[in-house]
């Protein structure tokens, strides 16, 4: 596989494209001569090559076999779409797997004037229900307020967590990260089941 | 005149044999992979309407009628349950992977609200689908979340009453859980696939525009 780096490529920017073949464990050397730098990656998972392809030195990467893969990307049809094709097969293929092994049910018939002792619900809402639950039936207005907020912050995110900063901030993904275990935590040991 | 220089079709060609950047690759493939599941959900959703009746009286026998006596009724209804599943599955993981990727911040920031009110949309169509058994467990089921519903403040009240479509469940929560599961979320949910197409399209013209 051959890197083609943008003219001019050489000293430090050069460096760097190599730093980052080492990191990922590909033996390559620069091709001497040529309006454009090339890097011969000789050895090593050279398929690791193509995240290379975010760099700025980058150009293309030319495999030595098979279609060659330019920064613009590769094709939607053939390649992409060969893949989601196929995907999309084998995603029908388990989805009927499961249907046939675990086939929606049907309960009892309706009885108006008897709850039944206990009240499965489905695990997407689990969560949202257990919070409300949390709180005081007086008080359930407050659950539905906090879940409004969050909804709404997390709309407004890109607003609140503005780009142009020097320095990304971290704090969505944290944010994100607590209310994702809250959410687990509810689903799987809240009020609600 | 060959069919691929005409009109439309060419658009249409020109754009299934445009270049996906690299950085690009994986947020589409995700997002057609929904796109699917969605097809799929309407196609089986339209088979089963075929059949499926949407009265106290009559709904049981139809889903039996699904289950037991309709030629592959099982394997429609199955998919049409585990896709739905399965979009729920992806679609919130799409919205953590761009949550982590930290992508909100700039060019996919439209993917992340629409993500998340295809998230939302999801979870609607799939708890009012759960209902449309309407057995003993799915009527206890909206009876007591149409109570929590309507100690949400603001639409609370407003919301459980027009579902309810009166002062308790009966057959008209039925024919309303239906027209919302069969009509109304599902052109939602289709409007927003349709922004998020154009949002996309708009990313990679403007990718496209950068590097020439």
């Amino acid at each position: 596989m051959i890197l083609v780096l943008k003219p001019g490529t050489q000293g430090p920017e050069l460096a760097e494209v190599l730093r980052e073949l080492e990191k990922r464990g590909i033996q390559g050397h620069v091709l001497p001569g040529g309006t454009k730098p090339l890097v011969h990656l000789v050895s090593g998972p050279t398929r690791r090559a193509r995240k290379l392809l975010k760099l700025e030195q980058v150009e293309a990467l030319v495999p030595t076999s098979g279609p060659r893969v330019r920064l613009s990307g590769r094709r939607f049809y053939p390649y992409h779409f060969t893949n989601l094709a196929a995907l999309c097969l084998v995603l029908t293929g388990v989805l009927v797997l499961l249907a046939g092994n675990f086939p929606p049910g049907l309960g009892d018939a309706i009885d108006p004037q008897h709850a039944p002792e206990s009240l499965s619900y489905p695990w997407y809402v689990r969560a949202p229900l257990s919070f409300v639950a949390l709180f005081p039936h007086s008080w359930a207005w407050l659950g539905w307020m906090c879940l409004y907020a969050l909804g709404l912050a997390a709309l407004l995110m890109p607003v609140l967590d503005r780009p142009g900063e020097k320095a990304a901030s971290n704090w969505p993904r944290i944010v994100g990260t607590l209310v994702l275990l809250g959410w687990l935590y509810l689903t799987f040991g809240g009020a609600v089941r | 005149m060959r069919a691929r220089d005409s009109g439309m079709l060419k658009t249409f060609w020109s754009l299934l044999r445009s270049p996906v950047p690299p950085t690009e690759r994986a947020d589409l493939l995700l997002a057609l992979v929904i796109l699917f599941l969605f097809f799929l959900q309407v196609a089986t959703g339209i088979l089963l309407a075929f059949f499926y009746q949407p009265s106290p009286v009559t709904v049981a026998d139809s889903v039996q009628l699904i289950m037991r006596d309709v030629d592959w009724g099982w394997v429609v209804r199955g998919l049409h349950h585990w896709s739905a599943h399965a979009i729920l599955v992806l679609c919130g993981f799409q919205v953590l992977r761009i949550l982590y990727l930290g992508t909100w911040r700039g060019r996919a920031s439209s993917s992340w609200n629409l993500g998340l009110l295809v998230l939302l949309c999801a979870i609607l169509l799939s708890y009012t689908g759960e209902l449309l058994v309407w057995d003993q467990s799915a009527f206890w089921r909206i009876t007591r979340a149409l109570e929590q519903v309507e100690s949400a403040p603001i639409v609370g009240t407003w919301v459980a009453h027009v579902l309810r479509g009166g002062e308790e469940v009966s057959a008209t929560t039925l024919s309303r859980v239906f027209s919302v599961h069969s009509l109304l979320l599902p052109w939602v949910l289709w409007v927003l696939v349709v922004f998020e197409g154009w949002f996309f399209a708009q990313r990679l013209r403007v990718a496209k525009e950068a590097r020439s």
